[in-house]
Parts: C-alpha cells; sequence; structure tokens
C-alpha cells in the first residue's frame, strides 16, 4: 500500500506560555519557539507505517509512505525526523506560514494526491495550534474520496480499511474503498490499535510512536526529499482565511471565598453566569 | 564545530524523548529504591539500534583480527589520519551520556564503566579468545561490567599502594585482594580485576597485571551497594577475593608482558574525555530549570531574575555551559582529525568541567532557595550527583599536579591519547616540547628527561624521517610523525642532545627542520626534496648506547622499523664499528634558534650537494662531523626518508618506571 501522510510542525504545546503577541494583536510573534510535529500527525505517521508492514519484521518495509510538510526550509527537520522513524520518502511545499490556510493547504494536497496516486491519505484530525480540524475533511471532498475521521483502530481488508471510530458510549466501524482518507485520534498508537495485511492478528506493538534508530536517523540524510513550489499546485493562491486578531487568554484572577452556598449560587448565575 | 549538526539534533530529539518517557517515571526509583539501572540501560540500546550496531562492529573487528592473525600479521597500528566517520561516532556517544546526564549522571556511569571501560580493557589488550568470550556479551549490555581498580588503601595512588596479587600457581595463579567503590560491583557478571604479580620481590618492582572474573567464582564476593551521597543509580560495592584460582586464560592478553598501566592509564584517559559530556548534560539541565524558576518565582513583586545577584547567577551558568559545550565539540574535532586530546589536556579538561558543573549545581540549589534543598526539585539531585565528577576518574587535586607537571615539564602539547598516534608523534612532539622546556630553563630540561624514562629511547644509529603535517606520514614506518607544524614555531634547525638514567651512556640527538619558511633557498630545497611547504624533516641521531639498562628492547617496536631498514642499519652499524669509537656529542648544549643558520652554513659546505639541499641547516647541523662517525650509507638520497633514512633502530624499552599514579 502507498500512503500519503500530511506532516505540520507547531510551536512546542508544552512551552505554549513562550508564545508572544505584539501590541495590537495582529500576529504572533514565534521567535524563539521551539518547533515539533504536530502530536496527531505523528500518530498518522505511526498508523501508516504499521499498514505499510509485518509488525514482526519491521526493518522490511511493505508499502511505501510518503510525508509532505508545507513551510519554509527549516521544517525540512521535521520531515527528517519522519524519515528517521521510517517514512519512505518527503516532499517540502515551500511556501511561509502566513501565505497558507486550510483550503489552500487541501487543494493543494490534492494536486499532490493526483500526482502521486497514493492508496490512502492518512492524517491527523487536527493540528494542536490553530485546532482547525478541517483539513482532512475537504481534501475528501476535493478527492471524492470516502473517509473516515477521528479512527482509533484501522485494519487492513482487501482493497478496503476497516476503521473503528470512538463515540459516546460505543464504537462505529466503518468499512471505507480504497483510496480513501482516514483522519485519525490518539488512540490509534495504541499496542493493538493497526493492523496491515501482513501482521499476525495476535501481535502487539509498543505503546505510542516508535523512536527513530541511530542508523536509521544517519540514513534518513540520504532518503529523497523533494521541494516543490505552492505554485505549481495550486492557482488561486488567496487566502480565504484571514485572522484578523489575537489575544492571549486573560490570566486566571484571584480566587474568592463564599459565605454559603446561597452565595455560591448567586455568583455563578449573576458574575460567572454559568448556571 | 561550531554547533550541532541538524542530524545531531535529531539524535538528541529522539534521545529526550526517551529519557522522558522511559527515565523520568523511574528516576524515584532508580533514586531512592533499589531499582539497578540496567534494564532501561537495555532498553535504550535496544531502541536506538545501540546493541545492534555494536554487535556488529564487534563482529568486524574480530573478523579482521582473525584474518590478520591467520596471513600472521601483527595488530595494524592506525595511522592519525583525518576520519570524519570518527568524530561523527564519538558525537553519537556523547549525544546519549548529555540526555541520561540531564536526569540521571548515575546511568552514564553505570553504563560507561560496563560498556567503556571494562569492554575497552579487554577490547584493547585482549586475546581474540578473550573478547569473544567477555567483550561482546558487555558491548551489547547482555553482561555488567566492572574495572576494579581502587582499594581501601590505594586511591588516587592507584598502583603505588596496590595491595590486590596475582600469585603464580602451575599454569595459572592464585587472586587475592580487596576493591572498594567500585561501580556496578555489586551486580557485575564481568569484572576487569587489576592487581600486582607478586614474586615475592618489593611491592614496588611489582609487575600490574589484569584478570577477568565471573560472576560467582570460588572465592569472590560482591558486596551489596554502599550508601552514598549521591550517584544513587550507579550502584557502587566492594568485591572480597580470597583465593580465587584462575587459568592463564583469564589473564588479559594470556601474557605477563602485556603492559597493564598503560592500559590503565589510557582508561583514565577515556573516562577523563567522558566526564565533559555528562557535566554539559548536568549544566544544561540546571541552566534551563534555573531560567524558568527565575521568570516564575515571585519575591519582593518581582520575578527574581530581575535581581541582579540573581543574574550573575544565570550569567556564570551560561558561562560555563558554553565552554563546556566547546570542550565537547573540541573532543569530536580532534577524533574527527585522527587526533585525541594529550593526557594534559584531559586532565585540564575534567577539571574544568567537574568543577563547572559543581558550581552550577549548587548555584542552581541557591537559585531555588528552599525549594532548591527539597527532594522534589531536580537540581537537589543534580547538585549531590554533580560532587562525584571532582573524585573518580582522577581527584581534581590529581589533575591539576597533572597538568602542572606538564606544564613545569614543557610537555604542554605532547601525548596524544591513541596510543598508535602518540607512538608515531612522540618523537616530534617531545622535540618540540622539549625545546619550549629548554627555554624555560634547565628545570624544564630536567622534567623532559623524566618522560622520557617511561619510553626511553634505546638505540643506535642514524635515523632520518620526513614529515608532513596533516597528513599520512611518509616518513619511515612506525616513527615517521605527523605533527602539527605549529609546534615547531620557527622553520629552521634545532638540535637536542639527551642523556638520562635509563640510557645511561646514551645519547641521542635530534633535529627537526620545518621546511617552511618562504625564502626562495628554502623552496628549492623543498623542490629538490619533493617537500610541500610546511613538511618537516625529522632528523634523529641516536648516539650507540654503551650500557643500556636491563638491556631490553620493546621487540614490537623494533621490528616494525627494523624491515624497512635493516640492511642499510646493519650496513651503517658495521661501518660505525670500523670507525671505532661511538660519536659523543657535548653535552651541554641548548641549541638556540639563532645558531642554526651559521652551522647549517658550515654544515653545506662539508655534506654532498644533493643532501644539502634537501636538508635544511638544522640537519646539517646534526651531521656535523663529531657526529659522522656513523655514516649512513644512503644519506645522500633526499627524495624519501624510508630510503635515506632508516638506518636506524629505535627500539623502545618497556615503560616500567614511575608514573603509576592514578593521574
Ligand atoms: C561513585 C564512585 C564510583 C567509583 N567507581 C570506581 C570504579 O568503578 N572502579 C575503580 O577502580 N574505582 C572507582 N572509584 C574510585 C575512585 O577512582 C577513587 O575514589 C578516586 O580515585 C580517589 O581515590 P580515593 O577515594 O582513595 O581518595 P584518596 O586518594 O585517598 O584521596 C583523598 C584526598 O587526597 C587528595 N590527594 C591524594 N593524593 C594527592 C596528591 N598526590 N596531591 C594532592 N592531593 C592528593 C585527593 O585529591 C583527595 O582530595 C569510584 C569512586 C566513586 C566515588
Ligand atoms: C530545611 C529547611 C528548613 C526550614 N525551616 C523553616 C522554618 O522552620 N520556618 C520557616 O518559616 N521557614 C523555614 N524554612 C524556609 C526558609 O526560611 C526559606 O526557604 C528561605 O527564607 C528562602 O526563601 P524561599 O525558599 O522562598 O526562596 P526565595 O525567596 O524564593 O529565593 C529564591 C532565590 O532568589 C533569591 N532572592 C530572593 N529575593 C532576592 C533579592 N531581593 N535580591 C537578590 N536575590 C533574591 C534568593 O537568595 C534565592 O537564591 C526552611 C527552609 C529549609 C530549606
Amino acid at each position: 500500500m502507498k500512503i500519503l501522510v500530511p506532516l505540520k510542525r507547531v510551536a512546542d504545546p508544552d512551552n505554549a506560555n513562550k508564545i508572544k503577541i505584539p501590541a495590537g494583536g495582529a500576529t504572533i510573534d514565534t521567535t524563539g519557539l521551539e518547533w515539533k510535529p504536530n502530536p496527531f500527525d505523528e500518530y498518522a505517521l505511526e498508523a501508516a507505517l504499521r499498514l505499510t508492514e509485518n509488525g514482526a519484521t519491521p526493518k522490511t518495509r511493505g508499502g511505501e509512505v510518503i510525508v509532505v510538510t508545507f513551510g519554509p526550509k527549516e521544517c525540512e527537520t521535521t520531515l527528517r525526523a519522519a524519515l528517521a522513524t521510517g517514512a519512505d520518502r518527503a516532499i517540502r511545499v515551500d511556501a511561509k506560514d502566513d501565505e497558507l490556510d486550510g483550503s489552500i493547504v487541501a487543494k493543494a494536497l490534492r494536486a499532490i494526491v493526483d500526482k502521486e496516486k497514493p492508496d490512502a491519505v492518512v492524517m491527523g484530525k487536527q493540528a494542536v495550534d490553530g485546532d482547525s480540524n478541517q483539513i482532512g475533511q475537504m481534501l475528501a471532498q476535493h478527492l471524492g474520496w470516502p473517509q473516515a475521521t477521528f479512527a482509533a483502530t484501522i485494519e487492513e481488508e482487501d482493497g478496503a480499511l476497516l476503521v473503528g471510530r470512538e463515540v459516546d458510549g460505543g464504537v462505529i466501524t466503518l468499512r471505507v474503498k480504497l483510496p480513501a482518507l482516514v483522519t485519525v485520534d490518539l488512540r490509534i498508537v495504541a499496542p493493538t490499535s493497526v493492523y496491515s495485511k501482513q501482521t499476525k492478528r495476535d501481535f502487539k506493538y509498543n505503546d505510542g510512536v516508535r523512536f527513530a534508530a541511530l542508523p536509521a536517523i544517519m540514513a534518513a540524510k540520504k532518503k529523497p526529499l523533494a521541494e516543490l513550489k505552492l505554485a505549481e499546485l495550486v492557482s488561486d493562491t488567496a487566502l480565504k482565511v484571514q485572522y484578523s486578531r489575537f489575544e492571549a487568554p486573560p490570566s486566571r484572577k484571584a480566587g474568592i471565598k463564599v459565605k454559603d452556598v446561597a452565595e455560591l449560587v448567586t455568583r455563578l448565575k449573576n458574575e460567572a453566569k454559568v448556571i | 564545530m561550531i554547533d550541532w549538526s541538524e542530524t545531531h539534533l535529531s539524535i538528541r530529539d529522539a534521545f529526550r524523548r526517551f529519557v522522558e518517557a522511559e527515565l523520568k517515571p523511574n528516576l524515584e526509583a532508580l533514586e531512592h529504591g533499589d531499582l539497578p539501572p540496567y534494564e532501561i540501560l537495555r532498553k535504550m540500546a535496544a531502541t536506538f539500534g545501540l546493541r545492534d550496531m555494536a554487535a556488529m562492529k564487534f563482529q568486524s573487528d574480530v573478523a579482521k583480527a582473525k584474518a590478520r592473525r591467520e596471513r600472521g600479521e601483527a595488530d595494524k597500528p592506525r595511522e592519525p589520519r583525518a576520519n570524519p566517520a570518527a568524530g561523527e561516532e564519538l558525537a553519537m556517544r556523547m549525544i546519549p551520556i548529555i540526555e541520561l546526564s540531564r536526569y540521571s549522571p548515575g546511568m552514564v556511569t553505570a553504563l560507561g564503566v560496563s560498556m567503556g571501560l571494562t569492554a575497552n580493557a579487554i577490547m584493547s589488550k585482549g586475546t581474540i579468545e578473550q573478547k569473544e568470550r567477555w567483550a561482546l556479551d558487555l558491548l551489547t549490555l547482555d553482561k555488567i561490567g566492572a574495572w576494579a581498580i581502587t582499594e581501601p588503601g590505594s586511591g588516587s595512588d592507584a598502583f603505588g599502594a596496590m595491595r590486590a596479587t596475582a600469585r603464580r600457581d602451575g599454569d595459572g595463579y592464585v587472586l587475592s585482594g580487596s576493591k572498594t567503590f567500585i561501580t556496578n560491583g555489586p551486580y557485575a557478571d564481568t569484572i576487569v580485576f587489576i592487581c600486582k604479580l607478586d614474586e615475592g620481590n618489593d611491592p614496588k618492582d611489582r609487575r600490574v597485571l589484569s584478570f577477568v572474573l565471573d560472576k560467582g567464582m570460588p572465592g569472590l564476593t560482591q558486596s551489596k551497594p554502599l550508601r552514598k551521597m549521591g550517584l544513587h543509580a550507579s550502584p557502587t560495592g566492594e568485591l572480597f577475593l580470597e583465593d580465587v584460582r584462575v587459568g592463564r586464560d583469564r589473564l588479559i592478553g594470556e601474557t605477563e608482558e602485556v603492559q597493564a598501566r598503560d592500559g590503565a592509564k589510557d582508561t583514565f584517559a577515556s573516562e577523563r574525555t567522558g566526564v565533559a559530556a555528562m557535566a554539559l548534560g548536568i549544566v544544561e539541565q540546571c541552566r534551563m530549570l534555573c531560567i524558568d524558576y527565575a521568570k516564575t518565582r515571585v519575591q519582593f513583586g518581582r520575578p527574581i531574575g530581575e535581581f541582579q545577584l540573581v543574574q550573575l547567577k544565570l550569567a556564570r551558568m551560561e558561562v560555563a555551559r558554553m565552554n563546556i559545550q566547546n570542550l565537547v565539540f573540541r573532543q569530536i574535532e580532534l577524533a574527527a582529525a585522527g587526533r585525541g586530546m594529550t593526557l594534559a589536556e584531559a586532565s585540564a579538561c575534567k577539571l574544568y568541567c567537574a568543577q563547572a558543573a559543581m558550581e552550577v549545581a549548587l548555584e542552581s540549589v541557591q537559585l531555588f532557595g528552599g525549594n532548591g534543598y527539597m527532594a522534589e526539585f531536580q537540581v537537589e539531585q543534580l547538585c549531590r550527583d554533580a560532587k562525584v565528577l571532582q573524585i573518580y576518574g582522577g581527584t581534581d587535586e590529581i589533575q591539576i599536579s597533572q597538568i602542572a607537571r606538564n606544564l613545569l615539564a614543557g610537555l604542554g602539547r605532547e601525548r596524544h591519547l591513541d596510543e598508535p598516534a602518540r607512538r608515531r608523534q612522540r618523537e616530534v612532539l617531545n622535540h618540540g616540547a622539549q625545546r619550549r622546556g629548554l627555554r624555560a630553563g634547565g628545570a624544564g630540561r630536567r622534567r623532559v628527561g623524566v618522560d622520557w624514562h617511561r619510553q626511553p629511547v634505546v638505540c643506535s644509529g642514524r635515523y632520518v624521517s620526513l614529515v608532513a603535517p596533516a597528513t599520512r606520514a611518509r616518513g619511515a614506518e612506525g616513527v615517521g610523525v605527523t605533527a602539527p607544524r605549529e609546534l615547531f614555531g620557527l622553520a629552521g634547525c634545532q638540535r637536542e642532545r639527551r642523556r638520562d638514567a635509563r640510557t645511561a651512556g646514551d645519547a641521542a640527538h635530534r633535529s627537526v627542520c620545518a621546511v617552511d619558511g618562504a625564502s626562495a633557498a628554502r623552496d628549492e630545497r623543498r623542490r629538490v626534496a619533493g617537500l610541500a611547504r610546511g613538511d618537516l624533516v625529522v632528523e634523529l641521531t641516536l648516539l650507540p648506547q654503551r650500557e643500556r639498562r636491563g638491556g631490553r628492547v620493546d621487540q614490537a617496536e623494533d621490528d616494525r622499523i627494523r624491515p624497512l631498514s635493516a640492511a642499510r642499519h646493519e650496513a651503517s652499524e658495521r661501518s660505525a664499528r670500523a670507525g671505532g669509537r661511538a660519536p659523543r656529542p657535548r653535552r651541554r648544549r641548548a641549541p638556540g634558534p639563532r645558531r642554526r643558520r651559521a652551522s647549517g652554513t658550515r654544515r653545506r659546505r662539508a655534506s654532498s650537494p644533493r643532501r644539502r639541499r634537501a636538508s635544511s641547516p638544522r640537519r646539517g647541523r646534526t651531521s656535523s662531523p663529531r657526529r659522522l662517525r656513523a655514516p649512513c650509507p644512503c644519506r645522500g638520497r633526499t627524495s624519501s626518508p624510508g630510503g635515506r633514512g632508516g638506518v636506524g633502530v629505535v627500539g623502545l624499552a618497556p615503560a616500567g618506571s614511575g608514573g603509576g599514579e592514578q593521574q
């Protein structure tokens, strides 16, 4: 199976307090931030790797995983890390962050899918910076492919994927015919979440995403990494989404003590307006 | 190296993730419980493919060694040449050390002693069978190793006061003695035990031997972990040996001739360089925690980072971090250039890094105030752990005396750690250093002599070699030397003569000529000699010895040089003998650069035209008539050092004297 996995780098969510918003709030100051791959994208990559191997012999690849990202040259670090963990090749679409919105990325991905013709696109359900949760859905629409979002399990069948989605009170299982688009949720990296056709059903993965071995990190330097121009993929590069203003969350005010339940109820009703 | 490369950073990130996921949750158990570190280390080795890499490298090294043995070749000494892969390899060893040390310097110690010290002791001096029997399992962490030299009564003076003994018993030995402060001692499967061969002689004169022991051998007791101030993740214990019988197969190298002292010294050196990476991990972590704390801890209505006294602490931490990181980078660069730190440099490096780590960690506790004193905050642990860096691998005081000793001896730059390179460079490096010593005055001169005691040159005849800096030695095999050109500072000629107690009656003249400088005359000499700018011509005139104490010549060293020149040497020996008496140089002449020109000119007249051009004035000086009593039949040749010069036999007597301290 050939799988396309879009990756995005995001500001390290553990250091979110370092984000600064200059006066006026027109932009976000990203200087000094540490970048990490979006965690859901890492889960998507792990799922794609599992789908293209026999879990017992992960060194022999049983398919191809192509990772793609949008951004400046520095984003290649994210791609190299993905190549080190097992992706076979990488594409970087050269673009500045402020040239992109969900719609443009979805259209550009469509152009890449048309070119690469993967059997599936596996992607994170959302990026943890903007939390938009829309590109997967838009891309499936552009491609006219079946989609299964928020996947917690994936099992490969002949010509289809069996996808489990956790919902309140149970699991919905969808069978999507290939080619298909799947967006993944965090449960996808549990030990028994993903099975390719080759992997025995009693095989258990380590929990979480895999580590890159040192030789693989060294070898990643030699794996192919192509660069594309955004303009080659989309004709209309006008932004549909424009950010008008940023605001830091208000700093928390000191708490107060209440005398009795009656006062609590009044305050919750009149000040906090939660009841 | 200015900064870590992108690949290094990927490796760092990968280890960082591992440490966060696997080590951090177990830190409490490692620090305050009884969890030994080995399972986590094994998991790390497996996860990152370190185990497979070590096994593969081992197999290929052993296969090569076997093939050499089958062909009847001796182990080929490594040429000191640039090898970027070695730099990368070192970087890949350093990065995990740095990342582990941010949380647990003890894990690094346990790992380093097992996979590093113990395995290396066997890999560097053991036989192929011994490597296969013990070293592979250590390199893969399947087994845990300990390296035992320290005793209750002998620490800094590791060799001098050593009590542990081996007594011959049939074809084997009986070992007894006790060791203490032994890392991994309580759990070790494989122990390298260092002791002295008791032949009924004075303990000072006893030979030092290393044996490999297995857990559970009759007579061997491994204590429980000792309680200590810090480094709790590294179990430290005592070993007691009561008449442990071992076969010769457990004697490292399977011969009593193996220089266990040298092995141990190399071990100290590599231990010292490893401390830099540990210190960097500790300092990076402390600095990071302190910056965060200084920004968020509010006193007197302001974050404490706004107080200048707190800023001073942070600034000093940053200075320490920069310095240590640069020392780490330097080690990587040196490895990539095929070199290592000199023993003195390694000592200076260890001293600085250990002290800086301690200072930073202590100041971090201070910056955290009451919190810093509480186990809940990591700086408390790092502070206790950092202290050990000033003690093991040679205490601060020992490093200081080592550095000072080198400075006073004018040996600022000699003695590279990797043995083959060291051997090759000794000739030239000692020369350059010696010159400095001489400038410094008489004391310097004597100290140089002391160094020669360790590897005295006892030889006769005459030897000339050409040396190209930073390129492979073109000189006679075994004595051709690659030398940093700056060592010689000035172009020109320099002659030395030495005489020392061990080689009583011997005297060596050495001349070094940097084929440098821009004058037309020098260009012409270079052209004729087929040399490049910056090449060095080393000429060593070693006068026939009359009495050589002990009479021993290191056969291997001898053999390595001899084949190139045996015929010519013998010819020259014959003619020397025919000439009657050995040349005797004047004793008290400290040569100075200024005198070169004159003597060179003088010499030029006396020598054949070809040689005259090939050699610099310095060389000419060496060949002054009083020393030409042992003429070399091939001296007229100028283009190849092997051809013209390999007329000497340089034998290195076994290093047996002094210098045994753990330094
Ligand atoms: C955690 C830990 C792990 C260790 N692991 C091992 C191991 O795996 N294997 C092993 O063999 N050893 C190990 N050691 C031992 C370590 O190498 C010694 O502790 C160290 O060499 C110092 O020796 P000592 O403790 O006997 O101190 P001493 O030599 O007794 O020194 C006491 C003090 O005197 C000073 N001093 C001694 N001589 C001089 C001098 N000539 N000039 C000035 N000052 C001097 C020292 O600097 C020190 O301050 C370990 C030690 C520790 C703490
Ligand atoms: C073992 C122990 C026992 C204790 N017992 C008691 C007890 O019995 N009763 C009790 O009340 N308290 C007790 N304490 C608390 C102790 O008095 C405080 O820890 C101490 O006063 C420091 O305050 P802090 O921990 O809040 O550090 P902080 O005040 O937060 O200081 C943090 C760092 O900032 C520096 N700093 C702060 N202000 C300035 C400034 N203006 N200029 C420059 N630098 C500054 C400090 O020097 C320190 O390095 C105890 C603490 C310990 C560790």
